[in-house]
Formats: structure tokens, C-alpha cells, sequence
């Protein structure tokens, strides 16, 4: 054998040997997880009011909502949104099962009411979003109204504007307010 | 007998090895460790809304503390020799390198390090002085779920070389 093949020999002995590995570490699956954030962050439900004057009732045009600033704080990756905004932010992940869909959700009731009993169809109330991922839309006064679906891993966000559409006159409320109220509930689900 | 540039061959491959020495690798028996197969569960390492971006979005972690191994060093006492932890490329559960890092701190003797698949960490590098060589874990475990499927296995492999 000549130094040449010798050298080779030797430096194949670098290769790793057979394995002997015996302590395993298993990893299970983690909990999928939802995250759903309506406004404000900390809880709490924020108002959003729109002010109807005797000059402008039922004259069609929309009339804008406007809402307290904390409800389009920013978040995360999510820029604040622009003044008078509702920030949505609808995240769903799961470890164990890819590809999972998530669905957004809202309830809203059929009316809005004054104390006395006066209604306001809640479909007079619409909303525009800054981005398509929840398109623009409008209440339907019923329960579970489908405004999103989409495949975790994944986090959803957008702002929403909402308005009074004003096509018709209504009664003023009731004399203590002068106000009709209505409260909407948003569901974020995994199956 | 001496072929033709079998000379200038020899020389050139002097001058690019340089000082030639043989280090042998050898996988460490650690079946003798108490705990031959630990199960634990992750939990997602960003929580609310610091977990929005999709680069944080499927991070979780794991942590396996105080895992006792015991590795078999008997051949090798006495002698000085460098032990590694090593993970092969292919991670059973891992789609791509960066779905699994991990890092460690022991206890005793080994050196604090990290990980990924492929990888060779130095751990210890000094005289064998037992038999049997024993160290005490901590592991922290962080999985990408962008580049995971299910059943991840852990399994860290000891290798030493003796100098």
C-alpha cells in the first residue's frame, strides 16, 4: 500500500459510527388555539354612536359612526387604525391537525330599540372595511351570520367603519335619550 | 515502485491536508439513562396578540428539564476526548431545519449549547474520568409548526472523539 491510499484510510475514519441513541423525547400535540379581539383590548365593550340630526333624518345619505380610539388601537403587527374605526383581529392555530378552518361569526338582534319600545331594523347599520379579508357588508338581524372563513395558521386583521345607512325617518326615542341601542356579539370558532 | 507524479501527488496532498491526525468519532451508548422515552406537550411561546406576525405565529416551545443521561464511557477513561451532541438531518416530525431548535443548560460538567437538525454541538472536552458519565439536562425545545407534522422525536445522540 502506497502513503496515498493510506491517507485515504485514515481520513475515513471521520465518518460517524452506527447510532446508539436510546433517550427519545416525544412531542405531543399542543392545544389549538383561537384569539379574537373586537376593539379595544382588556375587555370591556365599546359604543359605537351615530348622531342623527332633524336636518339630515332620512335623507339617505350614511351617517358615519364614530367610536372612542382605544377601540382601533394598535396591535401586534396591526398599525392603529384611522379615527373612528373598530379594529378586528381573528387568529386561529393548531399543531395537531393542519389546515384547520376557522369561522368568523356575528349576532345581531333584529332591532335596534329605544326605551320605548320604537324599533330600528338593524340592517340600517353597515360597516366598511379597510381591507377585503372581511369584505364590507351589513347586519342581517340574525344569529350567526358568516363574515369570515379562513385556514390557521393565520391571523386575520382589518378596521371597520360603520355607518347609519338613514334611508327613512324615524321617530325620535324615548324623551329621556332620544336614542335606540342594539348590541352585536362576534364568535371566532375552530371546529 | 513509484508510478509517474505519484511524488508531486504525495506532495500536493501534504500541502492541503497539513499535519495529518486521525480523530475517530464514536457514538456513546446512553441506554443506561433512567428515562428512555419522555413525553411532553408544547405550548405556544407568543401568546395574544404578540403572536400576530406569521413568523411568530406557530412558535411553541417545550421544556424538558433535569433529563438525566448517562452515557457509557468506559473504553474511553482515562483518556482525553471531546463529546458531542449531534441531531441527524432528518428529525422524524420535522419538514425543513428550521422547525426545531433547541438548546440546553447542564448542570454538571457538559457545556450549555444549542442545536438544529444536522448539527454537532461540543458538550464536553476534557479527561473521561468514570466509567460511565453522567449529566443532568435542561432542555428547551422550540418547534416552528410551519415546518412540522406530528409524532416530533427528540433524539439527541452523544458522540466522542478521543484525541
Amino acid at each position: 500500500m502506497n502513503r496515498v491510499s493510506a491517507m485515504l484510510v485514515g481520513l475515513s475514519g471521520l465518518v460517524i459510527m452506527h447510532s446508539a441513541s436510546a433517550v427519545t423525547i416525544i412531542i405531543a400535540d399542543g392545544a389549538p388555539q383561537i384569539y379574537l379581539r373586537i376593539g379595544q383590548t382588556g375587555g370591556g365593550t365599546n359604543l359605537v354612536s351615530f348622531a342623527v340630526t332633524g336636518a339630515n333624518a332620512g335623507n339617505g345619505t350614511p351617517i358615519l359612526g364614530t367610536v372612542a380610539v382605544a377601540a382601533g388601537a394598535a396591535s401586534g403587527g396591526f398599525a392603529a387604525c384611522p379615527a373612528n374605526h373598530v379594529r378586528f383581529i381573528a387568529q386561529a392555530r393548531d399543531n395537531a391537525t393542519l389546515n384547520r378552518v376557522a369561522s368568523l361569526t356575528v349576532t345581531s338582534p333584529a332591532n335596534l330599540t329605544s326605551a320605548g319600545g320604537r324599533t330600528i331594523p338593524f340592517n340600517q347599520i353597515d360597516w366598511v372595511s379597510t381591507d377585503a379579508e372581511i369584505p364590507s357588508g351589513s347586519f342581517l338581524g340574525i344569529a350567526g351570520q358568516l363574515l369570515l372563513t379562513f385556514t390557521e395558521p393565520r391571523a386575520v386583521g382589518v378596521c371597520k367603519r360603520f355607518r347609519f345607512l338613514n334611508a327613512q325617518v324615524y321617530a325620535a326615542g324615548a324623551a329621556a335619550t332620544f336614542r335606540y341601542d342594539g348590541t352585536v356579539n362576534y364568535t371566532l370558532s375552530m371546529p | 515502485m513509484k508510478w509517474p507524479g505519484q511524488t508531486l501527488l504525495m506532495a500536493c496532498m501534504a500541502a492541503t491536508l497539513g499535519p495529518w491526525q486521525v480523530v475517530v468519532a464514536s457514538s456513546l451508548d446512553d441506554s443506561a439513562s433512567p428515562r428512555q422515552r419522555v413525553e411532553v406537550k408544547p405550548r405556544w411561546l407568543y401568546q395574544g396578540e404578540d403572536a400576530l406576525s406569521p413568523e411568530r405565529i406557530g412558535r411553541m416551545v417545550v421544556d424538558v428539564p433535569n433529563l438525566e443521561i448517562r452515557l457509557n464511557t468506559a473504553e474511553f477513561r482515562g483518556k482525553s476526548a471531546r463529546i458531542f451532541l449531534s441531531l441527524p438531518q432528518l428529525v422524524p416530525g420535522i419538514t425543513a431545519p428550521e422547525g426545531l431548535r433547541a438548546e440546553w443548560r447542564a448542570r454538571g460538567a457538559m457545556q450549555a449549547g444549542s442545536i438544529m437538525p444536522g448539527g454537532r454541538t461540543l458538550v464536553f472536552d476534557g479527561l473521561i474520568e468514570r466509567a460511565q458519565t453522567v449529566e443532568f439536562f435542561d432542555f428547551t425545545i422550540f418547534i416552528d409548526t410551519r415546518f412540522t407534522q406530528r409524532g416530533i422525536r427528540f433524539e439527541p445522540k452523544f458522540e466522542i472523539e478521543v484525541r
